[in-house]
């Protein structure tokens, strides 16, 4: 099944939520919305799955036209499974009947219900509790319970509302894995929505960053994270820190380090600013680069966080666990910085253009 | 160092309170045994009431002072044989008084002329009227008079044989008796031996003259004190004060041993105030009607619910009474939970307007419809009758539809009632979280199938709360069936009622037997919804303000809008216009177009003076029942869903409890112990019009509130306690308006019925109390239809204008 | 000139003095009376005026009600054990059966009458326990708008007997109404019981007179019983064509009675006062206004009658008459006979 979108716009009482929205999901892809709270990434997600009309713009499925402006098929007739992030899971139903529901208005045989479901709640892991009420399962029980029903009839096509926000880190962890391995399996289509972008890193084929209505950048995790093509979206994946300098024959100025950055390839002239993430910026006693001091560091186990002070700045820097015990606090390091993205500094954060990385 | 110190002051003040809190236990269970004792021991002595002893020790005082001051002298005057003589000729006299010979024998020479001087004062027999008193006054030497008068009482002689005596007119022929009454009453200037006042008051007291007598021998014996004869005569208060006093302790402790701080919260006291006040209000008078039912002359007897209830015609209304609320209750919640679906969940045409219309029928008094419908369904001349007739050229004299039976009262009861179960249903559906129907339709069910399978099972506690209001409701109204079934014969518990109260005092305990069965029935359907809805009550709260998806209904929008609106004509266009109609005419048998049958004068009617005022009681009466219920039901949630207190259901049964007794039983009930008897005297004021509202109409109040308040979740209260906020505060800041919708709708539902409250209200109105509904009554009994008309409509048209007011104000918040 | 302005002065002196006496009522009579009843609340008003200019010093209050509530209210009052104080002085309210229970239960006041025999018309308490006031009067009507007179019945037997208006006839409840259950001991009286079961087979309606009176309006119904005052009214009031029918076998006159509460069970004690409203009431211009309310007068000799009735000495005399003690006492047994026949179905 694959989803064809044509120019989107949704707007409710005249105030846009999604601006623009021009994609094509191509079949059995891991899709993932990815943004901030508010940015519209949820309705987009419905009106794919036709609980919202679009403004103007069209929803095709295969070759379909499931919504317009005008026309609007509703969500029962699309084949395609939902999870939602309150789970809602019928609290009146046992986890059999919940699951076995999507069967049930089908009209399949008890039989064949039976098998199906029982090999549903096997995969979600959870066939020892087909009996039991929704009100004694855990969260993420519950959670499971909502994933299996929305596989049980198959569907070409899974969207998931942020399914895991409600659940706790290492909970969040393990079914990530298990929802991306379910997936694949089934070779299911999936459109994934998150404001988590590890969760959505992990799990995709592909991202879409999505900011006010508009996307920002759509890729695979490895593109957007290491070719943003603004600060919107190198601020959002991951971690970065923003630096004035100039730019200016091959050569970008940072203003307050008083250090040089070679980017032979740039073209570009004039103000700009650096994105550097500190995994990109190593540590050591020799002179290799700029020098400053370390005013902070935090032990995360596999990684170390620390603040370097040059000048004004309080520069972060991860290096792995083994740093830790390295360095003191007070001690002065030199830096060197393995990678950066440079913007045309021209103010918004926003409308950046990307000049070269 | 410094925890200590805080808990050493902690188990102090627990110890206090402790130990304050048992003394007035224990104080108070004394005080109740005392005043219980003493109102035994003056029903025994067959007294009127229970200050006799004050009275008459009232009238001793007096007697002790008269003796002193007149007697004594008039005695020394004489020798001593003639005292002695007079003596026991006024012993004889006594005698003939008290028709008792055996308890004079103690009493000495002064306390029998004591007893005498008491029991001719306090004779309402022995009275020397105005001619007489005229012929007395002729008399110019009174002491020679007086002395003549007891030579004549120790000597047997007549008084004609006295020279003095025997110019008297009043002593003509005179016998004993009479004599000594001139001599007593020679004194003063009214011919009433000690004060006038007193004596009254004694005699009203004491009833009969065997109590009156049992009151004499006390006070001369003396062993009645001051203190006891306050607490005789006080007894019901005494009673009653100290076992509130009793239960508020108790309660006390047992609050704050469960909340395990030993400091006075606010809450608590609110919280008791409440339950006194529903104990004083609610529970007292019908522990007192219920009192006499069982106890009708003084012993235990289920005779009169044996012989009510195996009554042929009663038992037929009992059953009749059944089976016009069961339907009500069905009918009226298959009809409203479609229209609640339809009007919440799709997208018909014109929601809001058939919300606001479907909740119209619930402002107008009941019997309001019932005159409408009347007017449409009658089976000889019905309007719709007619035109059915003429449509089908049917050539039948009468029908086809004929309301005066159980189906047409039962179709009456159900347009008006079926806007409580549509009120609960709507404000439910709104609430529900819609993911929970979107994952129906994301599994492949239609809207359709999503309804059956998903909306209505989980909607189901709703359902049932408002089919149970629906129930109660329809069991305990008594306008519809009085116009609708009594001149069907179609008699329910609530016509009975009526019928056993027109034998006037022999009628009220039969009545009240019979009220024991909507009361029981009240009961058991608060049992059954407790339990049923308690095991399947979803917190569906959704965190998210999503909007509920809407169903489109494509091609059954038109379809589905017109039989919302075929429905809104049946049920509410019609009888209103009817009424609206009616109001302009002159002669209700004639059209409106008839010439000359168009009038004004109805409506000018409303706007004189009168109705104004009645308008401006209503209102006040109506505020004031529905603020103070809306705090009462606010408290009480927070007791029932918020605590952990055993018991805390009580407070609840008693409200439901008065919802489901007839108003007019309410009322009598009022009557009987809100006069003074048990020290609280609210007739006639405007105080007992609302305490009355309050009881009849709190239920529907607390469940809204109730309801809503279970749907919060209560970590939103507790971050507001952390904060530091007090319970006030956080009812005010956080719950409050979290609930605000909910206690809005509550309040209004409280209002309105109070507004136009009729039968309780000509029971318990005052000159300065007149409400609207009183003056509806006025008019649809002793002016005139087109008229009462005029005034139902003026009311509807005030509680819509009062409810757009304020939804007005408060920017939508503030509304039914 | 002098002299004509003394004369002048003092003319008007006189004058005045005249004036003033005139208008003062009788100031020895004071205090406060508490009057229950049954009346129109505008006969009410009428009165209050007219009591406050005889009795200046009296505070006069009425509290008015529907028969059947005042009942209530006043059982309620006296607890259902006969011995609770009542928080009025007066009762202008129900009928003679009424009166008799109450004086059985020793709730009333003798009060004296100066030769009642000659004042009144009709009958009274020998003992002095109540007196009528009003008198009501029990007839048929019927709106000759919508049906002729020959079709509608003339007595109350062919009310009850004749078959065509079947369905089309209605009455007060005797149950709930005082004057209806007198209606109905009077009717069993004359013709027996057999005359419930008539009623019952003609599928008589039972409801209040007001209800009735619309039906009449709108044809539903072609006869019913009613107190001639509602139909008074409503012809002066409204300018309805609505017809009283005198019945040919006697209408009932049902005299209202005014009752003194007994003053140790009365609200205010004030026997004084309540000697003087009585007297007032049984006076001319005390049954002025009760002949303003459409009720007839209990003063012997009186020929003034309510608006648009008939002669009140020629209806006593075609007065069917109702045996009050009966009335009351067989009460219960006319309430068991009349549902059984006419309200069970």
């Amino acid at each position: 099944m694959s989803i064809t979108i044509k120019n989107l716009v949704k707007a409710f009482d005249r105030s846009p939520v999604v601006k623009h929205f021009d994609e094509v999901f191509e079949d059995g892809e891991f899709i993932t919305l990815l943004g901030p709270s508010g940015c519209g990434k949820t309705t987009i997600l419905r009106m794919i799955a036709g609980f919202e009309q679009p403004t103007s713009g069209e929803i095709w499925i295969d070759d379909q036209l499931v919504s317009s402006e005008k026309t609007l098929v509703p969500p029962e007739k699309r084949g395609i499974g939902m999870v939602f992030q309150s789970y809602a899971v019928w609290p009146h139903m046992t986890v059999y009947d919940n699951v076995a529901y999507p069967l049930k208005i089908k009209h399949v045989d008890k039989d064949t219900i039976k098998q199906k479901v029982e090999r549903m709640l096997k995969v979600v892991h959870l066939t020892n509790y087909a009996t039991r009420l929704p009100s004694q399962l855990s969260g993420g029980q519950q959670q499971r319970v909502a994933l299996a029903r929305a596989l049980v009839m198959e569907p070409k096509l899974l969207l998931l509302d942020e399914p895991l926000s409600n659940l706790d880190a290492k909970l969040r962890e393990t079914m990530r894995f298990e929802i991306k391995d379910i997936a694949m399996q089934m070779k299911i289509g999936v459109v994934y929505v998150t404001h988590d972008q590890t969760e959505a890193m992990a799990m995709s084929d592909r991202i879409f960053l999505i900011n006010n209505g508009v996307v920002q950048q759509s890729g695979t995790p490895e593109e957007i994270y290491n070719r943003p093509v603004n600060q919107f979206v190198a601020d959002f994946l991951g971690k970065v820190q923003f630096f004035k300098g100039t730019a200016e024959n091959g050569e970008v100025n940072l203003t307050k380090w008083h250090c040089k950055l070679d980017y032979p390839e740039m073209t570009y002239s004039g103000a700009v600013e650096v994105a550097i993430r500190p995994e990109n910026i190593s540590l050591s006693r020799h002179d290799h680069g700029y020098n400053g001091v370390i005013e902070k560091k935090y032990y995360l186990g596999d990684t170390t966080d620390l603040r370097i002070r040059v000048g004004e700045d309080l520069v972060r820097v991860i290096e792995d666990g083994f740093t830790y015990n390295r360095y003191d606090i007070g001690d002065s390091v030199h830096m060197k910085i393995h990678d950066f993205i440079v913007f045309e500094d021209a103010g918004d954060t926003d409308d950046q253009l990307r000049i070269r990385t | 160092m410094r925890f200590k110190k805080i808990q050493t002051s902690t188990q102090l003040t627990k110890r206090i309170i402790i130990t304050i809190l048992t003394i007035l236990l224990i104080a108070s269970c004394a005080l109740a045994f005392a005043g219980l004792t003493s109102i035994h021991k003056i029903d025994q002595a067959g007294f009127e009431s229970s200050d006799v002893y004050l009275q008459v020790r009232k009238l001793k005082i007096e007697a002790d002072t008269f003796y002193d001051d007149h007697i004594a002298q008039s005695l020394k005057a004489c020798s001593s044989q003639e005292q002695a003589d007079a003596t026991a000729t006024a012993k004889r006299l006594l005698e003939e008084s008290w028709q008792d010979s055996e308890a004079l024998n103690d009493y000495d020479e002064v306390s029998l002329w004591k007893l005498l001087a008491m029991t001719y004062s306090a004779s309402p027999v022995k009275k020397i009227t105005p001619a007489q008193r005229r012929s007395i006054k002729l008399v110019k030497d009174k002491d020679a008079m007086r002395a003549a008068l007891l030579k004549a009482l120790a000597n047997h002689t007549a008084a004609s044989d006295d020279p003095i005596l025997k110019d008297i007119e009043a002593l003509k022929n005179a016998p004993e008796s009479m004599m000594a009454l001139v001599f007593l009453s020679s004194w003063s200037s009214n011919a009433s031996i000690l004060d006038k006042t007193t004596s009254i008051n004694f005699i009203r007291s004491a009833g009969s003259t065997e109590a009156a007598v049992v009151a004499y021998k006390a006070a001369m014996s003396g062993n009645i004190s001051a203190l006891a004869a306050t607490i005789m005569a006080h007894s019901h208060t005494v009673t009653l004060i100290s076992v509130l006093v009793a239960i508020d302790s108790l309660l006390l402790f047992i609050f704050m041993a469960a909340g395990k701080s030993w400091k006075m919260d606010f809450k608590w006291i609110l919280i008791l105030l409440i339950v006194d006040f529903l104990l004083i209000f609610q529970l007292l008078p019908l522990i007192y009607l219920l009192f006499k039912a069982f106890f009708p002359n003084g012993s235990f007897t289920f005779n009169t619910f044996t012989r009510l209830y195996t009554e042929k015609m009663n038992f037929t209304a009992l059953s009749n009474t059944v089976i016009a609320a069961t339907c009500t209750m069905i009918l009226g919640t298959i009809i409203a939970f479609p229209l609640a679906w339809l009007i919440g969940r799709t997208n018909m045409y014109g929601k809001k307007f058939f919300r606001a219309l479907f909740v119209l029928t619930y402002m107008v008094p009941p019997y309001v419809g019932a005159m409408a419908w009347l007017r449409l369904l009658n089976k000889n001349v019905g309007t719709i009758n007619l035109i059915i007739r003429a449509l089908f050229h049917l050539k039948i004299t009468e029908g086809p539809f004929n309301i005066y039976s159980l189906p047409g009262m039962i179709w009456v009861l159900t347009t008006f009632y079926f806007p409580y179960a549509f009120i609960t249903i709507s404000r439910a559906m709104e609430k529900m979280d819609p993911s929970l129907e979107e994952a129906s339709r994301a599994s492949g069910a239609s809207p359709f199938m999503t309804v059956m399978k998903i909306t209505l099972p989980m909607m189901t506690p709703s359902l049932i709360a408002g089919a149970l209001l629906v129930f109660v409701s329809a069991a305990s109204c008594y306008g519809i069936p009085s116009i609708i079934g009594s001149p069907g014969n179609v008699h329910t518990v609530t016509t009975r009622i009526i019928e056993y109260y027109g034998l006037g005092v022999s009628g009220i305990n039969d009545a009240t037997g019979l009220a024991v069965f909507l009361i029981v029935i009240a009961v058991i359907v608060l049992y059954i919804s407790d339990v049923v809805i308690a095991k399947r009550q979803y917190i569906t709260v959704s965190g998210k303000s999503t909007s509920p998806v809407i169903v489109d209904l494509r091609s059954w929008r038109v379809p589905m809008t017109l039989f919302v609106s075929l429905f809104a004509i049946i049920a509410v266009a019609i009888p209103f216009s009817t009424i609206l109609i009616t109001s302009f005419k002159v002669d209700v048998g004639q059209t409106l177009w008839t010439t000359g049958n168009f009038t004004t004068k109805q409506w000018n009617a409303l706007l004189r003076g009168e109705t104004l005022s009645t308008i401006k009681n209503s209102l006040i009466f109506g505020t004031l029942a529905a603020t103070i219920g809306i705090v009462i039901a606010i408290t009480m949630s927070y007791l029932l869903q918020r605590t952990t207190i055993r018991g805390r259901k009580i407070p609840d049964f008693l409200i439901t409890l008065g919802s489901g007794t007839p108003s007019v039983v309410i009322a009598l009930g009022l009557i009987m112990t809100m006069r003074g008897q048990f020290g609280v005297n609210i007739y006639n004021t405007a105080y007992i019009l609302i305490v009355a509202y309050l009881i009849k109409y709190l239920m529907m109040g607390q469940r809204t509130v109730v309801s809503a308040m279970s749907q919060i979740h209560v970590s939103l209260e507790e971050c507001s306690q952390i904060s530091g906020a007090s319970w006030l505060k956080t009812m005010f800041k956080i719950t409050g308006p979290l609930i605000f919708p909910s206690i809005a709708a509550g309040w209004f539902l409280i209002f309105i019925p109070s507004f136009y409250e009729l039968s309780m209200t000509t029971l318990l109105y005052s000159t300065n109390t007149k409400t609207i509904g009183f003056q509806l009554y006025q008019y649809w009994t002793f002016t005139s239809q087109p008229q009462a008309c005029a005034m139902a409509f003026g009311i509807l048209m005030i509680i819509v204008i009062l409810n757009v007011l304020l939804n007005y104000l408060t920017d939508g918040k503030f509304s039914i | 000139m002098k002299k004509l302005l003394c004369a002048l002065l003092g003319v008007i002196m006189i004058l005045a003095g005249c004036g003033s006496s005139k208008s003062s009522g009788d100031e020895s009579v004071s205090g406060k009376v508490v009057i229950y009843t049954s009346m129109y609340q505008f006969v009410i008003d009428e009165m209050e005026k007219q009591l406050e200019k005889e009795f200046p010093n009296l505070d006069v209050e009425f509290f008015y009600g529907g028969t059947g509530e005042l009942q209530t209210k006043l059982a309620g009052e006296m607890g259902s054990d006969w011995k609770g104080k009542l928080s009025c002085d007066m009762m202008l309210v129900a009928e003679p059966a009424y009166s008799l229970e109450l004086k059985e239960h020793n709730y009333l006041e003798p009060m004296e009458i100066e030769d009642a025999d000659s004042l009144l018309r009709f009958d009274y308490d020998k003992d002095g326990y109540w007196y009528p006031v009003r008198v009501l009067n029990m007839v048929l009507a019927y709106n000759p708008d919508k049906y002729k007179e020959e079709e509608v019945p003339h007595s109350f037997k062919e009310f009850a007997e004749d078959t065509s208006l079947k369905g089309h006839i209605s009455m007060p409840d005797p149950l709930t109404s005082g004057t209806a259950m007198a209606a109905a001991a009077a009717l069993s009286d004359k013709y027996g019981y057999d005359y419930f079961k008539a009623l019952g087979k003609q599928k008589c309606m039972i409801e209040s007179g007001s209800t009735a009176l619309a039906k009449l309006q709108t044809g539903e119904c072609k006869s019913i019983m009613i107190l001639e005052e509602s139909v008074l009214k409503i012809r002066k009031e409204e300018g309805s064509n609505i017809t009283v029918i005198y019945p040919d076998d006697g209408e009932v006159l049902i005299p209202s009675t005014v009752m003194t509460v007994a003053e140790e069970k009365s609200a205010n004690a004030n026997l004084e006062a309540c000697e003087a409203v009585q007297k007032w009431l049984l006076s001319e211009p005390g049954q002025k206004c009760i002949m303003s309310g459409y009720m007839h007068s209990v003063l012997a000799g009186t020929t003034d009658v309510p608006y648009d009735s008939v002669s009140t000495d020629d209806l006593i005399k075609k007065d069917m008459g109702v045996d009050w003690n009966r009335c009351y006492k067989k009460r219960d047994e006319i309430r068991k006979q009349f549902q059984k026949y006419v309200t069970t179905k």
